[in-house]
């Protein structure tokens, strides 16, 4: 008996890790891009967000990969230096705020 | 004169006469016809007497035999009358003869009554003599010539009888010696037998001592009966020899054979055997001493009974109780029976093998049983030291337990208790499993700071720092994280963190001139986020980085502007 | 009355729902700091307190053991080990807060995402319940303990 409740525990373990692991949501999956506002030196900025939580940031001269998930109303991205960035989902765009550039908000790129 | 010449005469011829005879009684007779002769005289007796004898011969002419055989009978008597008095010394004295009267006889006189003169005489101790003369034919007395004529003639008859004497002495002797020697011879041969006899006895005796001392020194059985065969055979000369023996309850048989086949005593059972030797034992002819019965059997029917070969004859013997045997000898070089000693020789030392025999194997019986009580003694001694070594080993496997039982409860305990050996394993597990984990995951960081492989960047001073924004157009870069950034900063100086640097990079500073002056400044004991920054924008191209030596707490300190 | 709150207090069945409690935190924390080494050590960074030799490693070690720790605390092996252990992070962390608190630092916890509200007295009294309660499962764990399973067939011996 005791030993059933012992797999059940480890069993809902695994399943809290899994759940927690795997399965962002995709919902703000797809393709934006940004004109720059303030700060941002006119650029245009395109935020590629993939399904399977990877992602891209283009600029002109420059595209760096990063990891994304979503936490409740912000997309999380994960740089590999360690950066976090975070993304407020607002009507069906984003807005970032990067230190040292300011605001951008994105919008879905047009097909 | 004539008288004196014929009695000289008379003497000569007589000695001559006497000396022919060598017999006494011969010779006394002869004289007494001499004399008889010579004197003119009719009766005349002579007797000789021998003393040791008691005995002696008469002579006599003209007397009667009843007067004759008279004298015979006193003959001894005569001697001891007159010649009592006879003794070695005084012989030599009384040789000449001596005349007796006739009237010095004393009483009865055995003499016969014509007896006129005796003469005495002594030849030696032994042997006297008396003359006895009747009358003279003339009737005439005797005179002194007479005498003297007559002892003339008796000193020769003395010579004579005394040469007689010596001659039969001689005779005698000589017939003695020769008896004597006849004897020795014999005695020789005697002797010589004898001798053979006990070179015999001494060579059987000796044999049967090397026999009996060879056979004393071994105490294998085996080797005893061959050895003993080869002796007997030895000691009577036998070409073929065999002994069987019979061992046991069941009859067991042990052969020895020399020159023999086997088939020949392949017939003797032990129950033949055995009856042949009870026969002899009731029939007398077995020995009983020392103990061993034995006997010797030479009857070839008896032989062939007990399944024997007949033309060897041989002794019997009982060993034991189960034991008995018989040893049969043939061919011998003397092509005779035995002889009793050879006999004797084969049955002492059938009955000293016997001995040998049953000692021998009460010996190897108790060699066996020691051979049993040793093998006895070496399966106590090992089932001992099984036992021991059961014991140590159980001993060894109850301590094991306890230790066990101890590791066990201890281990039960383990689960209660903390140990630096779980500390050191979750450490040890988690470190290994990190550090593979983060080299070969992609998003791995580096574990040894990349500031210590990279050149290091120049410092400057705060104050040119802020001469060189104010005046040479240096950008001033704060490399900390965004809240540190809006805490405090300095004034115009741009956020660059390292960790969003390629994002911001591109946003904000991508079309900068690589050669200008670019003041990095940010870092704290964990961070050195400074030079982190420089170095990813020497990667870019900028070549005139620099460090603000001091960060932020310098600037500060020098009164520099600070935000906000 | 305060014999049964101490009996309540000391009863193994609270120190197995404690332990169960623990262990999932932990388990459920370190997930995210094993697959962001990065940002955790930016997280440790900006505690200031670690020096700069050590950050990364501390990053790449320190969730893997509190995954260990956990998994261990939730099947019951080892129970009081990995709760020590545990114990000691915890401590750790504690006196990292307090430390931060007193600086005024405003940076994150870290404990499970980066971004999250900055360091408050809040932080604090959660993590101090925390140490509470591994304290309680340090001391008090008796019941449903996969190695008990085994050591009772040891037992009968």
């Amino acid at each position: 008996m005791e030993k059933r409740i012992c797999f059940l525990l480890v069993a809902l373990v695994c399943l809290l890790v899994a759940c927690n692991g795997g399965a962002p949501s995709n919902q703000p999956a797809g393709k934006y891009v940004a004109a720059a506002e303030s700060g941002g030196g006119g650029k245009t900025v395109t935020l590629e967000l993939n399904e399977g939580g990877e992602g891209s940031w283009s600029t002109d001269v420059d595209s760096v990969p990063f990891k994304w998930d979503v936490r409740g109303k912000t997309a999380i991205l994960h740089t590999k230096a360690g950066g976090v960035i975070e993304a407020v989902i607002e009507d069906d765009g984003l807005r970032v705020d990067l230190p040292g550039v300011g605001r951008l908000i994105f919008v879905k790129a047009p097909k | 004169m004539a008288r004196r010449l014929y009695r000289l005469k008379t003497l000569y011829e007589a000695s001559f006469e006497l000396g022919r005879f060598s017999l006494p009684g011969e010779i006394i007779d002869s004289f007494l016809l001499t004399v008889l002769g010579a004197m003119g005289i009719t009766k005349g007796f002579a007797l000789l007497i021998d003393r040791d004898e008691d005995g002696g011969q008469v002579c006599g002419r003209g007397f009667s035999s009843e007067e004759l055989s008279l004298l015979e009978t006193f003959l001894p008597r005569i001697g001891a009358t007159y010649f009592s008095g006879v003794s070695t010394a005084e012989s030599a004295r009384l040789s000449r003869p001596h005349l007796l009267s006739v009237k010095e006889r004393v009483g009865e006189s055995p003499f016969p009554e014509d007896t006129e003169i005796l003469v005495k005489w002594v030849i030696n101790e032994r042997r006297c003599g008396l003359l006895g003369l009747g009358s003279k034919i003339r009737q005439a007395p005797y005179a002194e010539e007479d005498h003297e004529f007559i002892l003339s003639l008796c000193v020769i008859l003395i010579q004579a009888l005394r040469r007689a004497s010596s001659l039969e002495d001689v005779t005698r002797l000589n017939s003695e010696l020769q008896e004597k020697n006849a004897v020795m011879e014999k005695t020789l041969v005697r002797a010589r037998n004898i001798g053979a006899e006990l070179d015999r006895r001494v060579f059987f005796l000796k044999s049967l001592n090397d026999a009996v001392n060879e056979l004393s020194g071994l105490m294998d059985s085996g080797e005893l009966i061959q050895r003993f065969l080869l002796l007997a055979m030895g000691g009577l000369c036998a070409g073929k020899g065999y002994l069987v023996l019979f061992s046991g309850l069941e009859g067991h048989r042990t052969l020895a054979l020399r020159g023999v086949p086997e088939s020949l005593i392949d017939e003797a059972e032990s129950g033949d055997v055995y009856r042949l030797i009870t026969q002899e034992l009731f029939s007398g002819g077995a020995r009983q001493g020392e103990g061993v019965r034995r006997g010797y059997v030479d009857d070839p029917e008896r032989l062939i009974r007990a399944g024997l070969p007949e033309d060897m004859p041989g002794a019997w013997f009982i060993v034991d109780e189960s034991t008995f045997g018989f040893a049969g000898l043939g061919e011998r070089l003397a092509k005779a029976p035995p002889l009793p000693e050879e006999r004797d020789f084969l049955l002492t030392h059938a009955g000293a093998f016997a001995v040998f025999l049953k000692n021998a194997r009460l010996f190897e019986q108790t060699r066996r049983l020691n051979e049993k009580l040793a093998a006895g003694n070496k399966e106590l001694r090992e089932t001992l030291e099984n036992l021991t070594r059961t014991r140590l080993e159980a001993d060894g496997l109850k301590l094991a337990k306890e230790r066990i039982k101890s590791m066990v409860r201890h281990e039960m305990g383990r689960a209660e208790r903390v140990t630096l050996l779980d500390f050191l394993m979750i450490l040890g597990v988690s470190l290994v499993i990190g550090l593979f984990f983060n080299f070969a995951h992609p998003g791995g960081i580096p574990i040894i700071p990349p500031s210590w492989g990279r050149p290091a960047f120049t410092a400057m001073d705060a104050t040119l720092a802020r001469k060189a924004v104010e005046t040479g157009g240096a950008i001033l870069v704060d490399a900390r994280p965004r809240e540190f950034f809006e805490e405090r900063r300095i004034k115009g100086a741009v956020n660059l963190p390292p960790s969003l640097f390629d994002f911001v990079y591109g946003m904000s500073m991508e079309g900068e001139n690589p050669s200008r002056e670019i003041i990095v400044y940010g870092r704290n004991v964990s961070r050195y986020y400074d030079e982190d920054v420089a170095e990813r924008l020497r990667e870019r191209g900028h070549e005139n980085v620099k460090i603000l030596s001091g960060s932020l707490s310098s600037w500060e300190e020098k009164g520099f502007a600070v935000e906000p | 009355m305060s014999s049964r709150l101490r009996s309540v207090l000391t009863s193994p069945w609270l120190a197995l729902a404690f332990r169960l409690y623990i262990g999932g935190i932990f388990v459920y924390a370190s997930i995210y700091k094993i697959n962001y080494p990065a940002e955790f050590a930016e997280t440790i960074a900006s505690y200031q307190i670690t020096p700069y030799f050590a950050v990364n490693l501390m990053a790449v070690v320190l969730p893997w053991i509190e995954l260990i720790s956990g998994v261990l605390l939730i099947l019951g092996i080892r129970t009081r080990s990995a709760a020590a252990i545990l114990l000691a992070l915890l401590a750790l962390f504690t006196l990292a807060i307090a430390i931060t608190l007193a600086r005024g630092v405003p940076i994150g916890c870290g404990c499970f995402h980066t971004i999250e509200d900055p360091i408050s007295w809040k932080t604090l009294v959660r993590d101090l319940i925390w140490l509470a309660m591994a304290s309680q499962v340090f001391l008090y764990d008796k019941i449903l303990r996969l190695e008990g399973k085994f050591l009772l067939k040891i037992k009968e011996l």
